[in-house]
């Protein structure tokens, strides 16, 4: 090597050359898909680029990503931190943490110049404006790898919450009216994205400079205020009253506040500034209202996954002899579990509500809303008991939702092993791309079409709760009683509060849309049946006993 | 096996193979070649049609038919190229939909006399067929029906591209006297909750046509020899969303109206 930058740089390559020929060969594959749309499209037909295309150039975009995963692994935590063998380099640290920032901001760059036409052509924003968006991600992202890995996996849920805050700031020139006031001009917020990606990048610089200096400690000063926090909500000194208390006050400690902490944070840094903006938009207030409704059970996705390993923070699925040696049933620590599931998700919609109540009641534009309840006022028979108990319904039905997307993987989580909890995984992923290339917001309006068509789905319905229930009634076999019945009061509720929304939509779809409204109400209930886990959380102690006495 | 949830796997299976078996039945008549659907539900002596708005599915009276349906036979249908009915010929002019609907009744076996209920743009179709087959309706229901002459801003929609000529033959239609002729007019309710200033702004333009429309109906209604108006402040447009009990009573104040007479 003829400089220690050629060796940086160099390495990069060596380390990730296959997924770098992946990027290469989706990106092909993408312009190839994109041009044989485009030579075969009609004249007049929408210029915009279709879902196979946008897909795969995002799946381009994440393994890009995954190049410029810039850290190693040591122990057992799966995303490491800054590789420290490179301290040991004869350059400074600033050139340490400049050649990849500034090589993966070259790379996200040239990828996106080669997706340049598929990815722009709707022509709502200017392509510098995206450059230095995309530019900003890669330097959000590394410091978030670097300064954040006391955060574990959680990083990538950061990064996430990061990379949709950056998406909402692209939006916002798009948004009426146009051309946007100065603020919101792609020149402003640019700016302001640039000066964040530096800040970060100084951040991220120092952190490391530190690290090699041996201050291990985080960029982020947040360690006193924890301690100062732990300190104060750490309740009775007392001993605890039973082993179950004292596990549950472990699990609460250790994974309880993530997801309020996730939800409070995207509130803040996307949701808050976004509604402020648009405040004078009316349909934009409907539309952030049911992005933030969703954003709990979105969040609660990768938080159940952590939440379903025997330790949250881990990527060792073994049971760790602290927990194994517990004077407690495995149906015990499963329960507690579920428990703290519960007030986790409870607690992540009292933020939401309080959050939504502030909002809507002091910046926010009713207009659009005002429209949607008087509609379903006047439909319910000038009911307005029937608008609040459809508003409570949704909201009822969401945290069960997010409840249930926090504790449904117990069972593979649990088990130790990485297969199963990857397979789960692998499923999710699944879903969402079928989702993508299959066009699924199509689905509702082709099953309309014909009402032959959602026969078969009334059956697998039928069939999947028929399998459901009789699993469940294997796997709670043996269970204490007293956990059958507080379990079953919370199925029941859950599965109430699906059923009750489903029928409610249901009663306003079969009046608006050409529907077999019998086969379609069976539909519903079927669906509402299958919302709320219950043989899977029966699986769980079974699984855990399994992976306890491996350990 | 847990016993309480072998229970409930077996309560829950029986309902999961019952439910997928339940579905509607439709009844599918061809007018010129053309499929058009139909929903044919109860029993009675009288048989009561229904006829759309603009646009709308069968499924409008879905809070309607079914309490109609425990007194009278009832039939609620897609006019072409509505809901889930293939698309009729050009023009789409009142003439051409009533005489669909004619055919359509005989194709399905529903005998007259017919009590026609016609909701907005679909009382402009009932009259005109109360012009064209006066032996087959025995009474007629205009549910805030569109008049002639009502300002409707014509759109892409095949119906309302013909509205002038649909107009014109409604005007020339004449209803057989001595059958009764109801007409709901909805004023609309006077406050609604939930709404903001721009709103009740938007409202207040739209309630000031309210009393040209109302001596509009008034008028028409008194030359009507079997003729009464029924006046609603507890429902705007939407008569058989928002107040189908309103349109049920009316329905069978029809019946009863047809069987004196």
């Amino acid at each position: 090597m003829t400089s220690p930058t050629a060796a940086l740089l160099w390495q990069i390559w060596r380390q990730h050359r296959e997924t770098v020929a992946a990027v290469i060969l989706l990106t092909a594959a993408g312009r190839v898909v994109d041009v044989l749309e485009t030579s075969g499209r009609e004249a007049g037909a929408p210029a915009d680029s279709s879902p196979l295309t946008v897909l795969l150039a995002m799946l381009a975009f994440l393994l890009l990503l995954g190049v410029f995963n810039y850290t190693e692994s040591s122990g057992d935590r799966g995303l490491g931190s800054f590789p420290r063998r490179l301290f040991t380099l004869p350059v400074t640290s600033l050139r340490l943490v400049t050649v990849p920032v500034l090589a993966g901001i070259a790379s996200i760059e040239l990828l996106y110049l080669l997706w340049l036409d598929p990815l722009s052509r709707d022509g709502s924003l200017s392509p510098p404006f995206v450059a230095v968006l995309l530019a900003a991600m890669v330097v959000f992202y590394l410091c978030i790898l670097w300064s954040l890995e006391r955060a574990g996996s959680l990083r990538l849920v950061m990064f996430g919450v990061i990379a949709v805050a950056l998406f909402v700031v692209g939006m916002l020139p798009t948004l009426a009216p146009t051309p946007p006031p100065r603020l919101r001009s792609e020149a402003v917020l640019g700016g302001l994205v640039a000066g964040l990606a530096v800040a970060a990048f100084l951040l991220s610089w120092r952190h490391i400079a530190r690290v090699r200096d041996g201050d291990d400690r985080s960029a982020f000063r947040v360690q006193p205020l924890l301690a100062w926090i732990a300190e104060a909500t750490a309740g009775s000194r007392r001993a605890f009253a039973t082993p179950a208390a004292a596990q549950f006050w472990f699990e609460w400690r250790s994974s309880g506040m993530v997801l309020p902490a996730l939800v409070g944070l995207q509130l803040l840094i996307v949701v808050m500034p976004v509604s402020w903006m648009v405040r004078h938009d009316a349909g934009q207030t409907f539309i952030i209202l049911l992005a933030a409704l969703a954003a709990p059970i979105v969040l609660a996705v990768p938080v159940g996954i952590a939440f379903a390993k025997p330790t949250f923070w881990s990527e060792d699925l073994a049971v760790p002899a602290f927990v194994a040696v517990r004077p407690l049933s495995s149906a015990d620590i499963v329960a507690v579990k579920v428990t703290v599931a519960a007030l986790s998700t409870l607690l992540a919609w009292l933020i939401l509500l309080v959050f939504v109540t502030v909002w809507l009641s002091s910046w926010g534009n009713l207009d659009s809303l005002s429209r949607l309840a008087v509609a379903l006022w006047a439909f319910h028979q000038h009911s307005t008991a029937a608008v609040y108990g459809i508003a409570a319904l949704v909201a009822l039905a969401g945290m069960f939702l997010t409840w249930r997307c926090h504790v449904s993987r117990l069972w593979s989580g649990l088990l130790g092993m990485r297969l199963m909890l990857v397979g789960s995984i692998v499923s999710i992923v699944t879903v969402v791309i079928a989702g993508l290339v299959f066009e699924i917001q199509q689905l509702p309006g082709w099953l309309v079409a014909d009402p032959a068509r959602y026969a078969p789905l009334s059956w697998i319905a039928g069939v999947a709760v028929i399998a459901k229930y009789w699993l469940a009634a294997y796997a709670w076999r043996g269970m204490p009683p007293r956990y059958l019945r507080a379990y079953l009061l919370m199925w029941l509720a859950g599965t109430a509060s699906f059923l009750a929304l489903g029928l409610v939509v249901w009663g306003m779809l079969r009046i608006y849309l050409p529907l077999d409204a019998d086969r379609l109400r069976s539909v519903v209930i079927l669906l509402a049946l299958l919302a709320v886990p219950l043989a899977r959380v029966g699986l769980a102690p079974s699984s855990l006993t399994w992976n306890r006495h491996r350990s | 096996m847990n016993i309480p949830l072998t229970v409930l796997a077996t309560v829950l299976s029986a309902l999961a193979v019952y439910l997928p078996a339940r579905t509607q039945v439709f009844t599918r008549v061809a007018v010129d070649g053309r499929s058009m659907r139909m929903l044919v539900a109860g029993t009675g002596e009288a048989t009561v049609v229904f006829e759309n708005g603009a646009g709308g599915p069968l499924e409008h009276w879905g809070k309607v038919q079914p309490e109609v349906s425990r007194f009278a036979r009832t039939v609620t249908y897609d006019r072409a190229g509505n809901g889930l009915s293939e698309d009729g010929p050009a023009p789409r002019d009142g003439r051409r939909i009533a005489t669909e609907l004619h055919r359509a009744l005989r194709q399905a076996d529903i005998a007259p006399p017919y009590i026609l209920v016609g909701h907005s743009l679909g009382g402009l179709y009932i009259r005109i067929f109360a012009g064209l087959y006066p032996d087959d309706v025995a009474g007629l229901v205009l549910v805030d029906p569109t008049q002639e002459g009502n300002d409707l801003q014509p759109s892409g929609h095949p119906e309302l591209a013909a509205l002038p000529g649909t107009f014109d033959q409604a005007r020339a239609s004449q209803i057989r006297s001595g059958i009764p002729v109801l007409l709901i007019d909805a004023r609309g309710v006077p406050e609604v909750p939930f709404a903001t200033e721009a709103f009740r702004a938007l409202r207040a333009t739209a309630r000031q046509q309210l009393p040209a429309e109302s001596l509009a109906y008034k008028e028409w209604v008194e030359r009507m020899p079997g003729g009464r108006l029924i006046v609603t402040d507890h429902s705007g447009h939407n008569v058989p969303m928002e107040q189908p009990e309103l349109v049920v009573d009316t329905i069978r104040e029809a019946i009863a109206g047809k069987r004196a007479s």
